[in-house]
């Protein structure tokens, strides 16, 4: 039963397509059906193309004198392509470059921070500097009182 | 300048080089501009561009007129130059958007100007011109190229093979798909 609805359809294929997939196909063999529709087709475009005579005129004065034009654009047209795309990747290549350069250190920026830095630790400070150990003495001493009594 | 263009054919039959001088090409542009407007006004659907690639052809074949060296036929060059700017064009992504806007109309529009048959007539055949040609504008570009030169322009399998740069058997094959494809369009409209 399976088999014969296969049989079946690929019968009805074979009618509606011609023989498909034989090697020695003929694609224009079966074409006696469709004969009308193609040539009325060939006919359409035949007569979409068909154009007055000053149509053809022009076209074939343009066509000559577009031939008695010397054509130097087509020459440098690959290198007036290549120019621009050549120019923004040496762009590219420098900004890199200049862009993955280590960052060198700024000597002057860095000798003013670190005076600034001075004068806020000089001010934030109860003391001047050169007492500095005198002061680590002075806490300690005052610290010992607390420490002894602790340790009582 | 006619024996000249003889010699040019005889030339394509034996294989042999030939350079084309730029005082043929009044008399090839004369008669191949026709068809090469043709082919091209059917591969790219647009009159304006059609007319311009048309140039561009005869432009291009003449600067490219030393390469003919004659192992096909003229016209066969001419068309395969044509080929392949259309085929370029189409290519474009900007062109095809405009294309696909533009197809429907053009392909209702198709048969409108033929007078000579009956309305009714014309009604019916220009239906079924639009259902082959809406399937042809639907085939791949090769298979869509094929049909056109083997219907339209009457074109052997060798040349359209030649002009195609195919092998004859691939030429076949794409042939048999396309027919397959506008053989089934127009069972459907039938049945």
């Amino acid at each position: 039963m399976h088999l014969w609805s296969k049989k079946m359809r690929e019968a009805k294929e074979k009618s509606l397509f011609g023989s498909v997939g034989s090697a020695d196909f003929d694609p224009e063999r079966d074409l006696e059906d469709m004969k009308k529709d193609i040539q009325r087709l060939r006919e359409s475009v035949h007569a979409e193309a068909e154009k007055p005579e000053f149509f053809w005129k022009r076209q074939h004065n343009a066509i000559m004198a577009s031939l008695n034009k010397p054509f130097p654009a087509a020459k440098c047209r690959p290198a007036l392509l290549w120019a621009p795309a050549a120019l923004a990747l040496i762009l590219c290549l420098l900004f890199f470059v200049e862009n993955s350069k280590a960052p060198t250190p700024d000597l002057a920026a860095g000798s003013d921070q670190e005076l600034l830095i001075g004068i806020e630790r000089a001010l934030s400070r109860d003391y001047p500097e050169a007492f500095a150990p005198v002061a680590v003495i002075h806490s300690a001493i005052e610290g010992m009182p607390d420490k002894a009594v602790s340790g009582n | 300048m006619r024996s000249r263009m003889n010699e040019i054919r005889v030339a394509g039959a034996d294989m042999e080089m030939c350079p084309i001088e730029q005082d043929d090409f009044e008399w090839i542009v004369c008669q191949n501009q026709k068809r090469i407007y043709r082919t091209l006004l059917f591969l790219v659907r647009d009159a304006d561009t059609a007319e311009t690639l048309t140039q561009e052809c005869f432009l291009r074949a003449f600067r490219m007129r030393s390469d003919f060296r004659g192992e096909s036929g003229l016209t066969t060059w001419l068309v395969r130059i044509a080929i392949n700017l259309a085929h370029d064009h189409n290519r474009s992504r900007r062109w095809k958007f405009w294309r696909r806007l533009t197809r429907t109309d053009r392909i209702d529009a198709i048969g409108a100007a033929d007078s000579r048959r009956s309305p009714e007539q014309a009604m019916i055949d220009g239906e079924s011109v639009s259902a082959v040609r809406s399937t042809v504008e639907k085939l791949s570009e090769r298979q869509k190229t094929v049909f056109q030169l083997r219907f339209i322009e009457d074109m052997q399998l060798e040349e359209i093979a030649e002009a195609m740069d195919l092998e004859p058997g691939t030429v076949r094959s794409h042939l048999h798909r396309a027919i397959k494809a506008v053989r089934k369009a127009c069972a459907r409209k039938t049945g």
